[in-house]
């Protein structure tokens, strides 16, 4: 967030507390919370909400599978608890095989979220995107089965103990990766070379 | 030997019938299919979802940064066929096993290549394992010049 956005934020949150305070039951509180925040773009959505994007054939969709290593399905090379982390991984469902390919944060996958339960059944939700015939899902919140929902944060928290840093600090986390940082010193924001630039 | 068997006893070679059918099935699934394949190295989220644009603009260097920091991310590298316009999820290079964050894949990120290596199409999607790149031709795709930089704080 640059200085200018920040008071304009700032002017956002507020206007959801005070529209929050005033409203009169907890329930026109929460659905207020619901729809001020996520419009306005101020507040955190709650836990085991989901939040709808503008994508590409955007489905919101909550379903339980099985956590698998895709490369271990589609080949026969499996690797001990699918990689830990190493690996794109899936929900196998009763029907299909659905590619998990992003969780919630800016700029990451879903794999450090769900190796810790490989082999084991899990309860998801977020949105299916799909466009040409494509189509994977974003996790946002997950649950073992008769589990509480549990936001999709591991990667920042790996992150973050990796670069003993906060994980406050750890949203922004590809703006200080060494690797990230490395290519990008060595390709230029185009990819055509330090010196080539738009 | 199947055969043999199903002469003597006809319900066993039914059964051996069928095992050697799933057998078959089993193999041609995991050898997958061997192919050649030139294209770019993408961001697949963002070119499916279109989350940030429309297809043209999220690939190419227009689209470099972010492409950079999904695949160190951990989301999926895709190979867009340059001909086919066909995407291929990427799940290993060479005998690695790695499809995530894989630090040959970011080394070439948006770049145009050709692989040999086996496609497996599973459920709508067609996933490759890349046996072998066999040329890196660099980028090629200049976006940027039609749309800048995507998204805006990529900027410097």
């Amino acid at each position: 967030m640059n200085d200018q956005q920040a008071p304009i934020k700032n002017n956002r949150l507020k206007a959801c507390a005070v529209a929050i305070q005033s409203s009169q039951t907890n329930a026109a509180r929460y659905g207020l919370l619901l729809t001020l925040c996520t419009v306005l773009f101020g507040c955190a959505t709650p836990v085991g909400q989901v939040q709808r994007w503008q994508i590409s054939g955007v489905e919101v969709a909550e379903f339980s599978g099985q956590v698998v290593d895709i490369l271990c399905e589609v080949s026969g090379n499996c690797a001990e608890r699918c990689g830990k982390g190493s690996r794109q991984l899936g929900l196998k469902t009763d029907d299909e095989i659905v590619l998990i390919a992003k969780d919630l944060n800016r700029y990451t996958g879903a794999s450090q979220e769900l190796w810790p339960h490989c082999g084991r059944q899990l309860v998801v939700n977020g949105q299916y995107t799909e466009t040409g015939g494509s189509r994977f899902f974003q996790i946002q919140n997950v649950r073992e089965p008769g589990g509480s929902w549990m936001s999709t944060t591991k990667f920042l928290e790996n992150w973050a103990q990796q670069n003993d840093a906060p994980v406050s600090s750890a949203k922004n986390w590809y703006r200080t990766d060494e690797r990230v940082k490395t290519i990008l010193e060595q390709d230029g924001l185009l990819g055509l070379g330090p010196g080539v630039n738009p | 030997m199947p055969n043999a068997i199903s002469v003597k006893c006809p319900a066993a070679g039914l059964l051996f019938a069928a095992l050697g059918t799933l057998s078959q099935t089993v193999s041609a699934n995991s050898a997958g299919t061997a192919v050649t394949l030139k294209g770019e190295l993408i961001d697949t989220w963002c070119y499916v979802s279109q989350v940030m644009g429309s297809q043209s603009a999220v690939i190419g260097t227009s689209h470099h940064v972010c492409a950079v920091w999904c695949a160190a991310g951990g989301i999926p590298v895709g190979l867009l066929d340059r001909d086919s316009g066909e995407m291929y999820i990427i799940l290993s290079v060479g005998d690695d096993g790695v499809g995530v964050a894989n630090d040959k894949l970011l080394n070439m990120q948006t770049h145009e290549i050709t692989v040999n290596g086996r496609v497996f199409p599973l459920d709508g999607l067609n996933y490759l394992t890349i046996d072998e790149v066999v040329e890196d031709h660099g980028i090629v795709n200049l976006t940027h010049e039609k749309f800048g930089i995507i998204p805006g704080e990529a900027r410097p």
